[in-house]
């Protein structure tokens, strides 16, 4: 009795323990929904209900199957393609993150996230296109999610099939291998003007450094010239004065002094003097004054 | 007789039931114990371990070493690494520093026939080459693990979504020279933004609208962004001659203003040593002159006293000693007042050569005969 008991409780044991590992992979009676997963049960082909929770749940073997789907944020990369910017050709790249929100109207329209992704990337590629060719390349360049509002267009559109475009954004823009060199070209020339400018510039300044000493020098020489004369002038007007104070002491004398001294330096070998007898010099010559 | 035989059958299924009910116990415990360390699990330093029950989110286990829940399949457990910085890069090939020489070439993106250039575009039509990684860790290991079908892709092309979008903002000079610390952090900031907003959507309906969480510490990304580093940014190769020209024509600037200044300098320098010799000179005849009147007005003034002692004898002296030189140089005649024509009386230097000026006056002072000899006005 025991043992049936026994054998009863290990049936019972191994059974549910093997059901609930299989309902981990979705085999068995027992459907283990992961975090991850939507599953949809289906009864003879038509879907009854949809699991969105994770947990355990059953469905009848046989008439019940399960389809599941995946929960988690789908990521689709698209090949670079060219596409017109303004005048230029550049090659874009982008990327889109979406997700499944209603897994039955999902799989009502694609067999599998493969064929999700093929439709998704059609029905973006030419808004994508059509939206860059209409914008300015700097904005293209300096902002990423300017095809943002494309995501919410498309989610609406596709809204009816489950899927919602979470974000689109340019990874990156290049220049077609075949039009760089124009741009290095461009590239060259520009750097060409900054360094014409920087030389140009130095010289310039160089000048101005200099012209600007010479006009410091000019104005320090003047101002030294000038000054050197005053003090010149300082100089005779303060010996005119002790002169003057000393001379004035008797003018007369002085007069007579200086006039002396002015017929040494002026009569010379080629002065002629014509004297008179009367002359003060000949006071002895005509007299010994002896008798006086 | 049959009796007999009986028991010791009876006794022998008695015992071989009790020896298989005693097996069948052992193995059923053998099973059980054996199932039961299907919940046995070790974590490493660094690792945490995500636990599932029954398909759902149960918890997050971080202690390291063995650890047990609930046998599978009612628990099963999910170990991810946390600790570890994890690194992803963009340009260079396992962790060398790439050439110039190979900055346009194309290299393969995880695998996929795309293709990865290093060059991307300036705000202002420029070109550089950038190579830079990305290092990140686990920060949510949930949603790491449950979240995204290809998290690496959608990180690897979201950076360089970012970072791409910042250095198109930004004009050449800027990224080459001044704002790569600004580059990798803005960069850095949008990466988390997008990621923050990619979180958000994670395993949930709606986008929640609560508070807005700063994506810094948004619990719920996957990833905790640590840095995006620059490792080489340089103009391409093609014109690297022409940015290098250009340094070279800065320094060019620079030398052609030092030189000048150095100049300027020497013109100063020069000016001012000429303004000190005329202010010197200035000085010196300011001082001689001053010097040389006062000579005078001494020598005046001694004359002047020897003179008021003795005035005629003084004047008279002075007066002849004066004529004496003088009359001795000139040509001289002396006519006689009352003649109507002039009679040369002394004419006898005529035609004889001029005598050498005459000696000293016997009574000059040397000052005075100095004067006279050179015949020097005062």
């Amino acid at each position: 009795m025991t043992r049936r008991v026994i054998y009863g409780i290990w049936l019972l044991l191994a059974l549910s323990i093997a059901s609930l590992w299989a309902g981990n992979y979705g085999l068995g009676p027992v459907i283990v929904t992961q975090e991850w997963q939507y599953n949809i049960v289906l009864r003879l082909g038509t879907p009854v209900r949809v699991i969105e929770e994770p947990g355990v749940s059953f469905r009848l073997p046989i008439v019940e199957s399960v389809l599941m789907r995946d929960k988690r944020l789908q990521y689709l990369g698209v090949e670079p393609s060219e596409m017109i910017v303004g005048n230029e050709t550049l090659l874009v790249d982008y990327f889109a993150v979406w997700k499944i929100t209603d897994p039955l109207a999902f799989s009502r329209r694609y067999q599998n996230v493969n064929a999700a992704q093929r439709v998704i990337r059609a029905r973006l590629q030419s808004r994508v296109s059509d939206k860059i060719s209409s914008l300015p390349l700097d904005q293209i360049l300096a902002r990423a999610d300017v095809l943002g509002d494309i995501a919410v267009d498309a989610t609406e559109a596709l809204g009816q099939t489950g899927v919602a475009v979470i974000d689109l954004r340019i990874s990156r823009t290049d220049i077609p291998k075949q039009n760089e060199e124009a741009t290095f070209n461009q590239m060259r020339e520009q750097r060409l003007a900054i360094a014409r400018e920087h030389r140009a510039r130095g010289e310039r300044e160089a000048r101005e450094i200099r012209a600007k000493a010479e006009r410091e020098a000019r104005t320090l020489l003047a101002q030294a010239s000038s000054q050197a004369e005053i003090t010149r002038g300082e100089g005779d007007a303060e010996a005119a004065g002790i002169y003057a104070a000393s001379y004035s002491a008797d003018p007369e004398f002085f007069a007579f002094v200086r006039s002396l001294q002015a017929y040494r330096a002026t009569i010379d070998e080629d002065t002629t003097l014509v004297l008179s007898p009367e002359h003060d010099f000949f006071d002895y010559f005509r007299s010994s004054g002896a008798d006086r | 007789m049959a009796e007999a035989s009986d028991t010791p059958r009876r006794i022998r299924s008695g015992a071989a039931r009790a020896v298989t009910n005693g097996l069948l116990i052992l193995v059923t415990l053998g099973l059980l114990v054996g199932w039961a360390s299907t919940g046995l699990y070790r974590l490493e330093l660094g690792e945490a371990a995500i636990i599932m029950r029954l398909g759902a989110f149960d918890r997050i286990e971080r202690r390291e070493g063995w650890s047990w829940h609930l046998p599978e399949p009612l628990e099963f457990d999910v170990p991810v690494n946390v600790a570890e910085i994890r690194s992803v890069s963009f340009g260079l090939d396992e962790g060398n520093r790439p050439s110039m020489s190979d900055d346009g070439a194309r290299e393969r993106r995880g695998g996929e026939e795309g293709t990865f250039s290093r060059f991307v575009q300036t705000a202002d039509n420029n070109i550089v080459s950038v190579s830079y990684e990305l290092q990140y860790s686990v920060r949510n290991p949930f949603t790491f693990v449950f979240g995204m079908v290809e998290p690496d892709r959608i990180l690897h092309d979201a950076t360089q979504s970012s970072l791409r979008q910042v250095i198109g903002g930004k004009g050449v000079d800027d990224v080459l020279i001044f704002e790569k610390q600004k580059i990798e952090r803005e960069s850095k900031k949008i990466l988390q933004e997008v990621i923050a907003e990619y979180s958000a959507l994670i395993l949930a309906e709606e986008t929640p609208a609560e508070q807005p969480v700063d994506p810094e510490f948004d619990e719920r990304s996957p990833f905790n962004i640590d840095k995006i580093s620059l490792q080489t940014v340089h103009p391409p190769a093609q014109v690297r001659g022409a940015f290098e020209d250009v340094k070279a024509a800065q320094q060019d600037e620079d030398r052609a203003k030092s030189r000048a200044r150095g100049d300027a300098r020497e013109i100063i320098e020069r000016a001012r040593a000429e303004a000190a010799e005329l202010e010197e000179g200035s000085q010196a005849y300011k001082q001689a002159r001053v010097l040389e009147s006062r000579g005078e007005a001494q020598r005046f003034s001694a004359l002047l006293d020897e003179y008021r002692r003795a005035p005629d004898v003084t004047r008279r002296r002075l007066h002849l000693e004066t004529m004496e030189v003088v009359l001795a140089r000139a040509e001289k005649m002396v006519v006689d007042p009352s003649a109507s024509s002039v009679i040369p009386i002394f004419s006898e230097r005529g035609q004889m050569s001029r005598p050498a000026v005459s000696a000293p006056p016997r009574d000059a002072t040397p000052g005075e005969a100095a004067r006279a000899s050179e015949g020097e006005k005062p």
